[in-house]
């Protein structure tokens, strides 16, 4: 399993830093995303690109944590030779992330208890859609 | 009072859709409009245009837009918030003033002008009292001073606020927060006052939702966009604030696109730093505070936004030349794509080598292999059908980048099965114009207000 399948995240630049956030896709998820998803698991992750530290932020009112990545850039939008200089697919590299087999175990055990399937697209709060 | 005002964003970018303004004014019912012109390299951009010619320097692109929206705005009453005016509001001002007397609508809607944002004639005098340091790199601005093409203070909702009161229809501003347009109106319509913190944190929170337009209802929505329908007419997005500050987030019914607890938990997550402290001139906001409910088909709710005051100083946004880059593509054919793309990426730095050129930085990149996720990509086992090789530099030196853009074309007689040219036999050199981030007091920021255009209170229009 990778974070993708219990989480989805959207990125952005701010200056030569940029920030992805996280948030789970069912509010269950949440407490095996906190232990999981450390800022130096996140750091560790992108250690090649990622010269400065990570700053990690928890939002719980919208079943999400907030990462801060320094210096990820390549100097920032208008400097960066990034193919995507602006972070915008950070998001989706980090849903590559693969999880621990804890954070499997958790999760595989919530799908069972609510006898629902753990796949992408389940939604917390979604419309049914 | 309104029950609700209604807000919604028209463009979220300078290049955003054209005629979605037009769309959501016609489809959304709004009392106002707000569109966002302005991205920080912007203004520098506009600088340069101003420097040639003292009639540009604002986003021309808004009166093609105000050309197809104005009648639609008299009609409805909607008024317009718009940061179009770049470093140059007041020509930005005065053309709009002449369309609308072109399409016949001078006498109904009046135009207002806000200046006060751009710090270019008062920089030497800046110096003399604030370091202007990088609040990022905590360099010194020396390094930088004599390079510098703009410097405008993000200036609040006051003044935005002050031009709807004079009875202003549209208003033009330069560099103002984003959030700022959205929670102008919303102050003017429920008289919130400006140490109202958790009103005007509402205000921040519905305009950081609606700033960057279509991203919120369904546009790049990483979490299930396979489900998502008609984003070729996506519909833009709309807050429909109550005077508490709690507001439903929607977009026009039986448009395309979505708005849902997952599209709005993306646009909730963009672009922030710390969330317990998003910083504005008008107000702190904890993004920690609110919460997202359901409140219908693509309706969510929003509330509990919590509010406290602002920094004791505002940000300003400097751009200075950092010198030129160029990026070179090279599209690989079938077989061995990838040791082709890899002969010619030791071929470009052999020839950079034998040349000498003083280059800063380069990079090498294979599209479709490792130019996004670079060392987190899955490894290719698999001879693909197709590549590309990218290779990008910058350089202070103009010469330099200038003579490796002309090595995009020689590489024809490099590895076989080079599929042709994208973009042009020569790679684009481009001026690099970095973003200088520093705190000012605001002291030093005067804004003002000017009706440029005046409705006619005896015209014959229902207003």
């Amino acid at each position: 399993m990778n974070l993708g399948d219990i989480a989805y995240a959207r990125s952005g630049d701010k200056g030569a830093n940029a920030n992805v956030g996280v948030a789970v896709r069912r509010a269950a998820y949440y407490p095996a995303l906190l232990r999981f998803l450390s800022a130096q698991r996140v750091k560790e992750y992108f250690a090649d690109v990622c010269d400065g530290p990570v700053d990690r932020y928890e939002m719980p009112n919208i079943y999400a944590v907030n990462f801060v990545l320094h210096e990820v850039l390549d100097g920032g939008a208008t400097r960066s030779l990034r193919l995507d200089p602006q972070g915008k697919t950070l998001c989706d590299s980090l849903m590559a992330l693969a999880l621990d087999p804890s954070t499997e175990e958790a999760i595989a055990s919530l799908a069972e208890t609510d006898n629902v399937s753990a796949s992408p697209g389940s939604v917390p709060g979604s419309d049914g859609r | 009072m309104k029950e609700a005002v209604r807000i919604g964003c028209g463009q979220g970018f300078w290049g955003d859709d054209i005629e979605a303004p037009a769309r959501l004014v016609a489809t959304g019912s709004l009392d106002y409009l707000v569109m966002d012109f302005l991205a920080e390299i912007t203004m520098s951009i506009l600088q340069k245009q101003k420097a040639r010619n003292p009639e540009s320097g604002y986003a021309r692109d808004i009166l093609p837009v105000l050309r197809q929206v104005a009648p639609l705005v008299a009609e409805h009453g909607t008024k317009i918030l718009t940061n179009a005016g770049g470093v140059n509001a007041q020509q930005c001002g005065r053309d709009i003033q002449a369309l609308l007397s072109e399409i016949g609508l001078a006498d109904r809607l009046t135009v207002a002008v806000v200046t006060g944002d751009d710090l270019m004639p008062q920089l030497e005098q800046l110096r003399q009292s604030e370091t202007l340091e990088n609040i990022d790199t905590g360099a010194a601005f020396d390094q930088v001073a004599s390079r510098v093409v703009s410097a405008n203070a993000y200036i609040g909702a006051a003044p935005l606020v002050e031009s709807l009161k004079a009875g202003a229809d549209i208003v033009i501003c330069g560099r103002s927060t984003d959030t700022a347009l959205t929670l102008a109106p919303l102050m003017h319509e429920f008289g919130w006052h400006p140490d109202d913190w958790d009103r005007l944190a509402a205000g921040i929170v519905a305009g950081h939702l609606i700033e960057c337009s279509a991203q919120v209802t369904g546009g790049n929505h990483q979490a299930d966009w396979q489900s998502i329908n008609n984003l070729d007419e996506v519909g833009y997005p709309i807050v429909e604030v109550e005077s508490s500050g709690e507001f439903v987030i929607t977009k026009p019914e039986g448009s395309g696109g979505r708005v849902s607890i997952a599209t709005v938990t993306e646009q909730v997550l963009y672009e922030i730093g710390d969330p317990r402290h998003v910083l504005t001139p008008d107000v702190t906001v904890d993004f920690t505070s609110f919460t997202l409910h359901d409140d219908g088909t693509d309706r969510v709710r929003v509330s509990g936004a919590r509010g406290t005051p602002p920094p004791p100083t505002l940000k300003a946004s400097i751009s200075y030349r950092d010198g030129y880059m160029t990026s070179l593509l090279w599209p690989y054919a079938w077989p061995d794509a990838l040791a082709k793309a890899d002969a010619a990426t030791s071929k470009i730095e052999a020839k950079v080598k034998s040349l000498n050129l003083k280059l800063d930085a380069t990079r090498a990149d294979v599209v479709g292999v490792n130019a996004i996720h670079g060392a987190r990509a899955a490894t290719v086992t698999y001879d693909p059908p197709e590549v590309v090789l990218r290779y990008a530099a910058r350089s202070q030196s103009r010469d330099a980048i200038e003579r490796l853009s002309k090595e995009m074309a020689p590489m024809l007689f490099g590895p076989p099965g080079q599929a042709g040219f994208i973009a042009g036999g020569r790679g684009r050199v481009s001026e690099i114009i970095s973003y200088w981030p520093a705190l000012i007091r605001p002291g030093h920021v005067h804004t003002r207000v000017e009706l440029i255009s005046r409705a006619n209170p005896n015209s014959s229009s229902a207003r």
